[in-house]
């Protein structure tokens, strides 16, 4: 028979964590499949298609899969953004029990737009890149701080920083130019994009979040795919879900070292007074999305406290 | 319309300057707004563009086959026609993303929590003018009421 | 592609009837399926904010046009050009690498310059090919010397600083402006019947030609200004320039209602001529995309087994191929997960290549059929592209020389970003 061949868009270049896990799942459908599947993954956006496009490119099956993070589907489903929820989840493990958590229930709302999730693959927490340690909520007023999503602008404006919304491709001049003096976002994310050099030279890990890509398919071209190679598919998926997490947390390891190599003060911990405050100024941006959710929204928290707790 | 929007881009991300110099705050909307603006001017612009003869054509045949007006007339209509089903193709792919955005209540998830069939329905309405226009344009050239050559004539412009 | 382009299609429609038919026969997928491509790639170009700067800086462009700014401008020149063969043709080359600083888009510097010189040029009877085809290569300039869209997508990619790739551009920049001059210096001095007779001035002249220069100088001076005090990203530039233009128009009393609406009727017209054009290449790069075009040819120079020089060399032939078809940054993001690699591991320095290819890329913008700046002429002109390809092609090759140049020294581009950083 032919090769199927699919196509899979990303945002993010081959580089980053999820960007390593979708060139792994393509090389492992490749080599299960004896090359009968291919999979080209298109990174940095190439095909013209951003993250908040997915979910209907890949309904539409203008796509057959996408790499798409939880933080960009607000506006869709308000589920969606519960993966994104300031201080839900700060560490790898929490964001990872919430991730299975939940899973059934993205997939029941997937399933209505003719898609589901194959598999998740993690970011690293989430903190402040700055030029000072940011420590304390007198420290955050010092901050111009740039930030991707709603809920995020709502929580540090509320703490006293100021919040600006900026394009990942504006940062980086708006950084050199000094109209935001701060980032908000994962260790790696900024060693990736240079931020030492730009004068950012201190990371304090807060654990605002941690950013979580899904990698959704067509419903309708997977099941139009002979059998074999469904699983084919869900079994390179199962091990790119398992590497995308597992190479998460060996880089959260290394990532402070590498900081300390080149120069940049790290807050590994911050005071719990500081995260109080922050968790504090979370609350509207929380209860925002609450009445956007509906009454449910209470009964899936509790399910999560429960898990995390260990009950 | 599009020209309003020129200056609504303008005068927003003056706005954010201010508010961001002066103020130390955002608007925290602007990259989304001066967007959506943006696809507003290009597309609410395209018909009355059309119309100027201010959309680019390459004539390399239309000159030499201005001798043979009948040979030059079915060329024109098929170019029409042509343009016509490529636009009337995508206007209706481009419909059914706007009627699903209205119908399944998406927003843009940001501080203005913009409903997006409205943005993507000016760029709909935009392409449906140009369409129209087209189709004048082609009737027009058809029962020959205007010369073809009132089209963007490509090389008339040589001195 | 050419036959419809040749039979006289409009450039909007060709663009999208190619890519239909491509996906429709080459991939062989189905209509539903290219119309939701189609329908979702055009409005994310569409709607993208960093395009903004193209109808803010033509409406300067329109005003600087409509006033005296840019008779002025001319007037104030005049007088210190006398001695260089080709005079005020020198005025295109050093608009668009003055202009190139302010502006991050190679559109937006042909389309604003051109506005601006081009009917002065004629007017004083200057050599048409000449001043259309170095408006043309010139307006490239705005990729290559800081700020540029291009450098700054580059270094997301390649992880690279973009402070080290703005600064790795500005020899190579003033590089090819020189290049530029040369030539038209040396057409003009063989040829003096390219530019009208020089009058004498003496130094009078040439003191009173700097008040004449001054209302440019103070736009230029206020939008790098805001740039560089951090008051506007240099997305946000254009807005800047636009606001002093219509300061100073409206303080010199130049500026009436009815001249304002002519202007900005004119620019939504340029502008959506262009952005709409931008949109369906957009469109048009998604086909080739999802033919792989792009990754599998750079796959396939990846298993040729060469040297690093001719690595480059078949690259730049790639990229000059491509550049026919899409834009730079379609191109970059489609070939560089591949290339990228390939490249360091030949031994090259990531920003000597990111910018090795701005000046490959920007090659272009400046070939048929696909190359925004001569549609931004032909917008400006209403002549052919073939025959503005042609007033381009002498500045093709000196942007090919100028890309040769950089592969025999390195250190032309590296230099600087080494001494800074
Ligand atoms: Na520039
Ligand atoms: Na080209």
């Amino acid at each position: 028979a032919d090769t199927v061949k699919w196509d899979l868009s990303t945002e993010y270049a081959p580089t980053s964590l999820p960007g390593r896990a979708d060139a792994y799942f393509a090389e492992r459908v490749k080599e299960l499949s004896d090359g009968q599947m291919d999979i080209t993954v298109h990174y940095s956006g190439a095909l013209g298609f951003k993250a908040a496009d997915h979910y209907t490119a890949v309904e539409d099956g203008a796509l057959q899969l996408a790499d798409t993070p939880f933080n960009r589907m607000n506006g869709i489903y308000p589920i969606f953004e519960m993966q994104a929820l300031p201080f839900l989840q700060s560490t790898l493990d929490e964001a990872q029990t919430l991730d299975e958590l939940m899973r059934p229930f993205y997939n029941a709302k997937m399933e209505q737009n003719d898609q589901f999730i194959l598999f998740t693959a993690p970011w690293t927490p989430q903190g402040f890149w700055a030029k000072e340690d940011v420590a304390s909520v007198e420290d955050l007023k010092n901050l111009r701080v740039r930030v991707v999503d709603l809920a995020s602008v709502q929580t540090l404006k509320r703490a006293g920083a100021d919040a600006i919304q900026l394009s990942w491709a504006d940062t980086l001049p708006a950084l050199s130019t000094g109209s935001i003096n701060a980032v908000l976002t994962s260790d790696d994310g900024g060693l990736s994009a240079k931020f030492p050099e730009a004068g950012l030279t201190s990371f304090s890990a807060v654990g605002f979040t941690v950013g979580v890509d899904m990698v959704h398919v067509n419903a309708d071209a997977f099941a139009d795919l002979p059998e074999d190679l469904q699983l084919v598919v869900l079994t390179a998926a199962a091990e790119a879900g398992d590497y995308g997490w597992s190479i998460a947390k060996e880089t959260v390891a290394g990532n402070f070292a590498k900081m300390g190599d080149l120069g940049v003060s790290v807050v590994e911990t911050v005071s719990p007074e500081f995260k109080a405050a922050l968790r504090e100024a979370s609350q509207p941006a929380i209860d925002d999305w609450k009445e956007r959710f509906g009454p449910q929204a209470d009964m899936l928290l509790d399910l999560y406290q429960k898990k995390v707790a260990g009950e | 319309m599009a020209a309003m929007g020129v200056l609504i881009v303008a005068g927003f991300i003056i706005y954010e300057i201010v508010l961001r110099t002066f103020f130390a705050t955002s608007t925290f909307m602007m990259n989304e707004i001066v967007g959506y603006l943006v696809a507003a001017i290009g597309f609410l612009a395209l018909g009355h563009a059309f119309e100027r003869g201010d959309i680019l054509r390459v004539s390399l045949l239309l000159q030499p086959l201005s001798r043979w007006p009948l040979a030059r007339l079915v060329l024109e209509v098929v170019l029409v026609l042509a343009t016509l089903a490529v636009t009337g193709f995508l206007i209706s792919y481009f419909y059914g993303n706007v009627e699903r955005q209205f119908t399944r209540g998406y927003t843009s998830g940001t501080m203005s929590n913009m409903p997006q069939w409205i943005p993507t329905g000016m760029m709909l309405v935009g392409l449906v003018v140009f369409w129209l226009q087209v189709l004048a344009y082609g009737l027009g050239v058809a029962l020959r009421q205007i010369p073809p050559s009132a089209d963007p004539q490509a090389e008339a412009g040589v001195q | 592609m050419f036959v419809l382009l040749g039979c006289g299609a409009w450039l909007f429609s060709a663009f999208l009837l190619v890519s239909t038919l491509g996906l429709l026969f080459v991939v062989d997928m189905n209509p539903a399926r290219i119309g939701a491509i189609m329908s979702q790639v055009m409005w994310r170009s569409a709607s993208s904010w960093e395009l903004s700067a193209i109808p803010l800086f033509i409406l300067m462009g329109e005003l600087i046009f409509h006033t005296d700014i840019a008779r002025r401008l001319f007037r104030g020149l005049s007088p210190w050009v006398d001695r260089l063969p080709g005079r005020l043709l020198h005025a295109n080359v050093g608009g668009c690498t003055i202009f190139a600083a302010i502006s991050g888009s190679s559109v937006a510097t042909a389309a604003t310059i051109g506005k601006i010189t081009i009917g002065e040029l004629d007017k004083r009877g200057y050599d048409r090919n000449l001043s259309l085809g170095s408006l043309a290569g010139a307006g490239t300039f705005g990729l290559m010397i800081p700020p540029s869209i291009n450098m700054i997508i580059f270094g997301v990619i390649a992880e690279v600083s973009v402070a080290k790739m703005f600064a790795a551009g500005v020899v190579p920049g003033l590089i090819l402006a020189a290049l530029y001059s040369g030539y038209i210096a040396l057409r003009c001095g063989l040829d003096p019947s390219k530019a009208p007779a020089a009058g004498t001035s003496s130094w009078g002249d040439r003191l009173r030609g700097l008040v004449d220069l001054a209302p440019i100088m103070l736009l230029v001076v206020i939008v790098l200004g805001s740039i560089y005090t951090g008051v506007a990203t240099p997305s946000e530039s254009a807005v800047m320039g636009l606001a002093a233009t219509l300061v100073v128009a409206i303080v010199t009393r130049q500026l009436t209602v009815k001249i304002f609406i002519e202007a900005l009727m004119s620019t939504v017209r340029t502008s959506s001529m262009i952005l709409t054009l931008m949109t369906a290449a957009s469109f048009m790069s998604a086909a080739l995309g999802y033919m792989h075009v792009p990754q599998d040819v750079a796959t396939a120079i990846g298993a040729l087994d060469i040297t690093p020089l001719q690595l480059v060399a078949l690259l730049a032939l790639f990229y000059i191929i491509l550049g026919c078809f899409l834009d730079g940054i379609s191109i970059m993001l489609m070939s560089l997960p591949i290339v990228l690699p390939l490249v360091t591991a030949a031994g090259y320095d990531p920003i000597w290549f990111g910018v090795f290819l701005i000046v490959v890329t920007e090659l272009g913008l400046i070939t048929p059929p696909i190359g925004f700046n001569l549609f931004v002429l032909q917008g400006l002109t209403r002549l052919s592209l073939g025959r503005l390809a042609k007033a381009a092609f002498p500045f093709f090759l000196l942007t090919c020389l100028a890309g040769a140049i950089l592969v025999a020294f390195p250190q032309l581009v590296l230099w600087l970003p080494d001494a800074l950083f």
